[in-house]
Formats: structure tokens, sequence, C-alpha cells
């Protein structure tokens, strides 16, 4: 069967059906099919009537054109339906494949839509979804795959970046065609993702792309285009351009990877930002240089730095000055070398007479607080010196200090250098216009503040545990609540007692919340009577506050669980909603 | 026993929210009673709701492939919440006390048995037909087909490449008195033209044309189906009309096209009933059918008896989608008393009324195996044949025995014992998700004699017949590539 000559007849059906049957009417195009058509069909009749239905068309008028026309096509459709090329022709070769060792795809439909729509539309709760989808496993499913690839262009830059950091690296390289056959260097949103992560996905196969896309990429694709260059000889050239870039963005990124290249080039230009206008972009990353020669460079821009502000009588110039020793100070951070830690001590010392130093924006203290932030992370003979110094700091830097002495000193030290802060007489009325009100605020606050996550483990060393004793003496509720621990008799009895107080008093939930998450914290024998004293009292009317006791629920002995749902049907229904996960995660807890 | 588990009272639900609120209200304790008779074939309670009055709630057994929900609660989702809870509280073996059912429930139960009763015996009883109304519906059906006749004369008269927004919107307008005339399947037929005109949201605007020679193929397609469909459909009726006695036809999804609502009954009449049939769901899709302004949730089954595949479609339309509950992913046999198959060809849809599951076993999995067919140029022959005819189903499903699956050049390519090789695309087929690109994230073992489950579909501009995969049966499991 002659398929092209039918396959002529329906590319002049379809130009005719796509121009309108009434100008099909002695179209003399379709018409000279018909011989051709007349002669195949002594062979095969099909195609005679194919021929007739041509002269059909050609010798329709309006009114039968439409009915022709469909007629002949009708059967051409028909006929080609059966004409259909299947196979492929060529060696069959093995498909290479990714066992992304994910096992059944058998997640049901009615879990696994609301997770493409998430992925694939917008709107709010979705990075809720995603990330619980995640958590639970449900992305080792081979049919996400190509959701979770597109949403790296999510307009919620948070679902973006959590799919490119998180979900996207568990399939592997397989996802690498679908990356770059998307990727476009020219736009921005995705496109810098989508590199990084081929770049961390297949570092030699990215190469290229990561060359093209330093030359002609968007500000924001050479960006991560640089921070896929490592310290080769030829990606040292690349970088080296790029710390002449036009845009601020793509400088800085270069200085950052630069920072990590052992280099003299490297050095010369690093130098050069330091000494010039780039040493705001460039500070962040000189810091974290270890060569000798740029360092030394640095100290002694430092030291001339410092030098020239002594001279320096305009206030303009002098807030200028100090603006840039900050920012070269600061390069100075983590570094352990004698000469650094020399310099830092050194410009300690002289904090007294650079306090003096006033321009029209920042002054001498300004540079002060930079230096002891410097010497709170820095090297322990810094951090000593701090320590040493503690009676001369303000409330401001006595905070630093406080840090330095917990990391530098025995805790027992800590707590007989600084307790006295806590316990100095003060004026109230004053506040933080008294010195000594604002330094025992700084200590509590301190003392706060690194035990505000109390359910992780605190990376500094442990505190004096006479700090609690000392809370409870204070009578500081919050700070007793931070320092809590199980078993504290008398932080126990003060517990009990302010609880009952602030029960009586208390007006909504939240008033008795932070006495009762002390307790609960505290593992104290009335804590469960605690927490649902306060559920009855206030729990027959829905409020805001009923999601924060929900978390002390979940923290309570098991044993509250009878308790809690016999008290359930008794509460407001949406206060009992927001419980319920509560009470299942202390259900769930391991006995 | 009832035999409930927390995974059947899930499945159970109409939404996730249904099942959230069900597992609350037992966690609630809001159920002041919790009943089970003492035959254990039905459950009842009480639970606290806003008012006064507790709702009374009860899920009946008695026909344990069609269990009935009943509640006093004014929700329109069955079964509600009550329901749903009084189920978890089963699950979670909380203390049912038997009791006798309360009259009004036993009056209510003895109802449903002398309907199912009379059911039955309307059954037997042969169907009356009010000729005289049947006569003036097919006039009117008639009518409606000379309708269809003249905007599709229109249509092409026009030309396709001169359809513009407004001529479709207008067309869309005119299409209505299709639905007016009992024709709503040849209006749905329309509206899947005009469709092919209108932007993702369904709103008609101006096509670029670039954009535009992209569906003229698949216009003149339709345009052939409609003027396929006002033949067929005008010979169809016009018999109906000279022999009033005459049943619908089942030979054919003519009846159908011209949107004929087939009762189970009907079906059952025409012998289109399988007995005691066991399916196994090789796919499932859920899409949004915009032409027909509803949602259609499509399973694809095979009969483990003769290997046939078959489709489930619940249909939930825009207006109704709050009440009727999506259908979903099944992982395990269905025995079916009795399945109702439609009239059609390839694979024609299937209903039933009862089911009972059961897990899925390595023999059901040989089974469906077996059926998978091992000569690709047989297959490709049958659905040539099959495609031809202007009121195919344009995407056939078919289980096919591979020898090997690999690839030539940049196409997915199965091959058969003989060495027929069908080439894969995801191009056209829009309906379940792509899925060749997860070939390349199977294990290699999968790729060598196993069964695929795929959809045919003839691509008019490249004029290739190619498959979407959809599934792969292997000796141990189904590994699902879409829904």
């Amino acid at each position: 069967m002659s398929i092209a000559l039918l396959a002529q007849v329906y590319d002049e059906a379809r130009r005719l059906a796509i121009a309108g049957s009434i100008v099909a009417a002695s179209d003399f195009r379709i018409k000279k099919l018909i011989v051709p058509l007349e002669q195949a069909g002594a062979k095969a009749p099909v195609f005679a009537k194919v021929a007739e239905g041509i002269k059909a068309v050609v010798e329709s008028t309006d009114k039968t054109s439409a009915q022709a026309l469909l007629d002949l096509a009708t059967l051409v459709n028909a006929i080609l339906y059966t004409q259909g090329e299947t196979g492929a022709a060529g060696d069959l070769k093995p498909i290479a494949t990714t066992d992304l060792g994910l096992s059944a795809t058998q997640t049901s439909a009615r879990v696994l839509k609301p997770l493409l729509e998430a992925l694939s539309t917008t709107g709010s709760g979705r990075l809720e979804l995603v990330r619980d989808a995640y958590e639970r496993g449900a992305f080792r499913d081979l049919r996400l795959i190509q959701p979770a690839v597109a949403a790296i262009d999510d307009v919620f830059g948070e679902i973006a970046d959590f799919v490119a950091d998180k979900v996207l690296p568990l399939y592997g390289t397989a996802i690498l065609p679908a990356l770059r056959s998307g990727f476009d260097m020219k736009c921005r949103a995705g496109h810098p993702r989508r590199l990084r992560l081929m770049h961390q996905l297949d570092p030699a196969g990215a190469r290229d792309l990561v060359k093209q896309s330093l030359e002609n990429g968007s500000k924001e694709v050479k960006v991560a285009a640089i921070e896929c260059l490592g310290a080769e000889r030829d990606d040292i050239s690349y970088l080296l351009e790029q710390a002449a870039a036009k845009a601020q963005e793509v400088r800085q990124a270069a200085y950052r990877a630069l920072a990590t290249i052992d280099d003299d080039a490297v050095i010369a230009v690093l130098q050069k930002a330091f000494a010039g206008k780039d040493l705001g972009l460039a500070a962040a990353s000189l810091k974290t240089s270890r060569n000798a020669k740029l360092l030394k460079f640095v100290l002694s821009g430092i030291e001339d730095g410092l030098a020239q502000l002594r001279k320096t009588k305009e206030k303009k110039e002098i807030s200028a000055g100090l603006s840039r020793l900050m920012l070269m100070l600061s390069c100075l951070e983590g570094r352990d070398d004698a000469a650094s830690e020399a310099l830092v001590l050194q410009v300690f010392a002289d904090r007294d007479g650079l306090a003096k130093v006033r321009g029209d924006t920042t002054s001498g203290s300004d540079l002060n607080a930079v230096v002891v932030r410097l010497m709170a992370y820095g090297t322990p003979r810094m951090r000593g010196t701090l320590v040493d110094n503690h009676a001369a700091l303000d409330a401001e830097d006595l905070d630093e200090c406080f840090h330095a002495a917990r990391t530098e000193v025995p805790a027992d030290k800590v707590f007989a250098i600084f307790a006295p802060y806590v316990t100095a007489k003060v004026d109230a009325k004053k506040k933080d216009r008294d010195p000594a009100y604002a330094k025992r605020s700084a200590i509590i606050e301190q003392l706060e503040q690194h035990l505000y996550t109390y359910r992780q483990t605190d990376a500094l060393p442990p505190l004096d545990p006479r700090w609690l004793d000392l809370a409870v003496q204070v009578e500081d509720l919050y700070l007793v609540g931070r320092l809590i621990r199980p078993g504290h008799a008398a932080a126990n009895a003060y517990l009990s007692k302010t609880f009952t107080e602030q029960f009586k008093k208390a007006k909504q939930m939240y008033d008795c919340h932070d006495a009762a998450a002390a307790m609960v914290r505290a593992e104290h024998p009335d804590a469960t009577d605690a927490v649902i004293a306060t559920l009855e009292k206030f729990g027959d009317k829905a409020g805001y506050y009923e999601y924060y006791l929900g978390h002390l629920v979940a923290e309570l002995p098991k044993s509250a669980l009878p308790r809690l749902e016999a008290l359930i049907p008794k509460l407001h229904d949406r206060v009992a909603d927001s419980l319920l996960g509560f009470m299942q995660q202390l259900r769930d807890k391991p006995a | 026993m009832i035999p409930l588990d927390d995974a059947y009272v899930d499945a159970a639900a109409p939404n996730p929210d249904a099942i959230k609120n069900g597992r609350g209200l037992v966690l609630k304790n809001k159920f002041t009673a919790y009943h089970i008779s003492e035959d254990e074939s039905i459950l009842f309670g009480e639970c606290q709701g806003s008012g006064k009055e507790p709702y009374r709630c009860s899920c009946d057994f008695a026909r344990a492939d069609q269990p009935t929900h009943r509640c006093s609660c004014p929700s329109r989702q069955f079964p509600c919440k009550h329901c749903l809870g009084l189920m978890y509280a089963y699950v979670q073996k909380k203390a049912f006390k038997a009791a006798a059912v309360p009259d009004d429930l036993q009056g209510k139960r003895e109802k449903i048995q002398a309907r199912v009763e009379k059911k039955q015996a309307d059954t037997d009883k042969p169907r009356q037909v009010n000729l005289g109304a049947l006569a003036k519906k097919v006039k009117a059906q008639l009518a409606g087909i000379d309708v269809l006749e003249r905007l599709t004369a229109d249509l092409i008269r026009v030309g396709i490449g001169n359809m513009n927004a407004k001529l479709a919107a207008g067309m869309e307008e005119q299409a209505k008195q299709l639905g007016n005339a009992y024709l709503p399947g040849a209006q749905a037929a329309l509206h899947n033209y005009t469709r092919l005109f209108a932007v993702d949201d369904g709103s008609f605007t101006d096509q670029p044309s670039q954009q535009r020679e992209r569906i003229y193929s698949e216009a003149l397609d339709q345009l052939s189906r409609l003027h396929a469909l006002v033949k067929q459909g005008r010979a169809y009726l016009q018999r109906r009309l000279d022999d009033p006695e005459l049943k619908p036809e089942t030979d054919s999804a003519i009846a159908a096209w011209l949107g004929h609502a087939w009762h189970l009954g009907e079906l059952k009449d025409a012998g289109l009933v399988e007995t005691a049939a066991e399916l196994v769901q090789l796919a499932f899709n859920t899409h949004d059918d915009v032409a027909r302004k509803e949602y259609i949730d499509t399973g694809v089954w095979m009969t483990l008896g003769n290997g046939r595949i078959r489709l489930t479609q619940n249909f939930r339309p825009y207006k109704a989608v709050k009440y009727i509950k999506s259908d979903d992913s099944f992982f395990q046999v269905a025995q079916v008393p009795e399945l109702c198959v439609y009239p059609g060809n390839v694979n024609p849809r299937v209903r039933w009324e009862g089911m009972i599951p059961r897990p899925l076993e390595t023999k059901d999995i040989d089974a469906i195996r077996r059926h998978g067919q091992a000569d690709f140029a047989a297959v490709v022959k049958d659905v040539k044949s099959h495609l031809k005819r202007p009121l195919a189903d344009k995407q056939p499903i078919n289980a096919l025995r591979f020898k090997q699956l690999g690839r030539v050049g940049d196409t997915y390519v199965v091959e058969d014992a003989s060495g027929t090789r069908l080439a894969m695309t995801d191009a056209g087929m829009s309906e379940e998700p792509a899925s060749c690109h997860l070939l390349s994230l199977l294990p290699a073992g999968l790729f060598d004699d196993n069964t695929l489950i795929a959809r045919f579909r003839h691509d008019l501009d490249t004029r290739k017949l190619q498959i979407k995969p959809l599934s792969i049966v292997t000796r141990t499991a189904i590994v699902r590539l879409t829904l």
C-alpha cells in the first residue's frame, strides 16, 4: 500500500479543513491526486474509494463541501490509523539505570496527589506538607522525582531551597538529565540552584556548564558557578577574572572562593580588595584565609589604620577610619596565631585611649566593642585577659565577657566572679541608667539565652548548680524556669508557691504558663495537677494559648494520660482539638 | 466478628478531613454509647454533637460487601465523621456492649432488606418501558443529531484555522442544545473539540499560530469523530424509532456516545454480567475533564479469570465534588459477586455494587503475567483494527508480556520474544503523570521477561503507534509508574 500517497491525501484534506471546506471545490492540489489513486485502486480497492472521496470534494458545492470533506477525512484517517508505524530500528541497548534503592512505589493516589499538588501549585501550607513528607520518607517514591525536580523553580523560595538541599540529592545522578535540560544560565530563580545541584551530584560532568555560566550566566548563576569552582590552576584564572566583575555579588562570591586558595596571584587580588573599596565585600572572606603573607598585610594595614586614626582630627574622617578599622579587625576573627593575638591584645590594652576618639557617627567605643567580641571568641589568652578585666567592662561588654568565661574558666569560678553582679544592690527605678542594674540584667540575660533551647544540649560547659539556688533566692521565675532541674527542693517549693499565687490571680491561660512550664521541666510532683488545673479553669473557652500548654502536655509523665482523657470531653472543642496531637505524642512516648 | 482495620476505615472515608475528625471524636470521648448487635452484624452508638441530643449513628454490615452507614446528623458526607468514629472506636477495641438493635434501626434494616428483595424482584420482572415517552425522546435526540450535524458542517465549512475565541465560545453556547436534546455524550464530544482551542484555565483566547499548528490534526480527528457520531447516531436512533421494542445496542458503545446512562439492571438484562469475578487494579488516574466539567477517577483493572482489562470510572461533577467520594488506588484483590460490563470494545467500563477485598497473592500476580500478550504483532494488529473505527477509544490499554525492555537511541523500547518492538512515549497522554523517565530509575532486573501494562496511542502528526508504560508486573509485585 502506498502510504506516501495516502499521507499526501491526508495532508491535502487537512489543509482544506484548516482553510475551510468552502474553498475545497476544484482545488487543484488535491485534484491531481485522483489519477495516481485510481491507478493504485486497480490493485487495492481502498485507493479507488479514496479517489472517489476526492472527486466528491472537488465537485462539491457550498452545501455539500463540508459533508464531502468530512467523509474523505474520516476515510483517510481510518486508513492511516491502520498504518501507524511501530517499533524502532537500531540496536537495542540496555537502559542505563540508577537504582535508587527506592522500595515499592505503592503510595496510594490519595496520599500522592496532595503532595504532587503541593509541589506544582502555589498557596500557603505547602512547605509544611513537603517537609513532613520528607521526614516520613515519602519522597523515596519514583513518581515524585519529576515534580520534585520541577519544584526547584517554586515561586516560594523556601520550598525550592528545601527541595534542592534535601529532597533532590536523594535521587542522585538519575536526575542530572532533567536538571540539565531545564537549566538556562541566563535566568535567575531556580537556575542557580540547578547548577549547584548538578555540580554537587557530578562535579566533573557539570564542569563545562560551570565555565559557560561564568562567561554568559546571569548574576545569580555566576555566583553559583563561582561556588562550584575549586583550587585548580584553571579555576583560579576564572576566579581572578570574576574578582574584577562589575556586579558586587559576583565579586563577593569570587573573594569567598579565592580566600581558600594559597597562591601569589590570588593574594595580590585579596590584598587589593583589603586595601581598597572592596574591603566590605571581602572582609568575611579574608578572615578564612590562612596565608601568612596576607595575614602580614592585614596586620600591618590595621596598625597603619590605628596610627592614622590618632593623627586625624576631622570627625568625618575619624568615622570613616573607624569603620574601616572595624572591618579590618573583623578579618582577625577566629585566628589563633601569635601575631594576631598580640595585635588584638595591644588594641584592647589601649581601649581607654581609643574610647576618647570620637567621629561624627562612630566612636572608639564601637571599635572597643568589636575588639571585645573578637576576644570573647578568640584564643584562650584573649579570653583569659577579657575575664581578668571584667570589672572594667560596661554592661554591654560584660555579656561577651561572661560567654568567654564560660568557655575558659571552671564553672565554680564563673559563679564566683559573676554571681555578685546578680546579687548586687541595684536601683530598680533607674533601670539601665544604673550601671549595676544594667550589669545584672546582662548576666541574667546571658543565663537565659544560653539555656533558651533548654531541650538541646548546650555547647558550653555546664553551669555551676548554685545558679539555680541564686535564681530562687532572687525569685526570678523566668530564670528558675530556664535553670530548673528535677529534684531541687527549694526550687520546687518556690514553684509551688508561685504557681498557686499566679493561678489565683490568673485571668487567662497564659498567666499560669511560666510557672506550670517550669514545674513540668522540674518533674515536679504537682506538675500534672498544675497543667490539669489550668486546663480545667480556662479550657472551657477557646483562646490562643492552649497551643503553648499543649506542648507541656506532651512533656508530662505518661501516668497523666487517663486524667487528661477524662478531662478532654469537658473542654471547648477547639481546645480539645489542639491538645489531641500532643496527647498522641505523650501516648507514643517510650515508657 | 466484623472484619475492620484502620486501613479499611481510612479507605471508607470521603476525604482526609473526615478521617481526622472521625478519629478526633473517639479521642475526645464524644461517644456516649458503643453497641454491637448480638449477631455482631451492626455497630451502633451515640455521639455528642453541638446540639442537645446526641447523634445516633450506625454501621450495618449485614451486607458485608455493601455496608450501610446511617446517622441522624445533617452531614451530606457518607459515611459521616460519626460513623467513621464509631468504626475507629471498634478498631481501637473500645468496649462495645452487646445490645438489641433499637426498633427504629431494626425497622430501617428491614426496609433495606425489603428494598433489596424488591430490587431483586424488579430485576427479575421485565422492565416496563413507556413507549410513547421513549419515541418522543428518540425524536428529540434525532433533532439534536440534526443540530450536531449542522454545527459540525459549519465548523468544517469555516475551517479549523479560522476558529477563534468568539466562535469557540459561541459553539459552546450552542452545544447546550444537545444537552436539552438528551444527547450529553454528543455534547461532551463537541466540547472536546472546542476545548482544543481553550487555554489551560478553560477560557478561550486566540492562540498564536505556532500553538495552533499543533492542534490541527487532533481537531480534524475530532471533527471526523463528530461526523461519524452523526451518521452512526442517526442510524441507531432511526432503528429505535422504527422499532420501539428495540433495546439499546450492546455490541458497540454508540448508546453511551449519545449519552445513554446504563442502569445495572439493563446490563444484567443484556447478559453483560460476570459472576464471582476477581479483579486487580493495575493503574489508576484522576484527571480534570474540563469538557465534561467533572473530575474522573479511572481505575485500570484486570479480571483474573479472563485477563481482560477494564476500567472503572467515578465521575465527580464540579458542583457535587464535595459530596462524592473520590476513588483511590487499590492494592488488594476485589472479589466482586456481580461484575457489570458496559458495552464497548477493548477496555469497556465496569461497575459493581458490592465488593469484598482480599490480599493480593503471588498466584494472582502469576495470573496477570500469564494474561500478558506475548505476540506484539498480534496486539498491534488488534489495536489498529480497533483504532480505525472513528468512535473507538483512541488510547486502549493492553498487557504486554515482554522479553526485554531497552533503549534505541533516546527512545525506550519494549521487545517481545520474536523481536517485535514497540516504542514508548508520554506525548499526548496527559491524563496520567509522565512515566517514561521513571524507567531509568528502576532496578535493571525489571527489564527482562516481565509484563508491561501499556496505553497505546497513534500520533496523527508523526503517524506512529506508540505506548506509554503504566505499570510493570514482576514476579512479586505490580510496580506502578503512574498513580
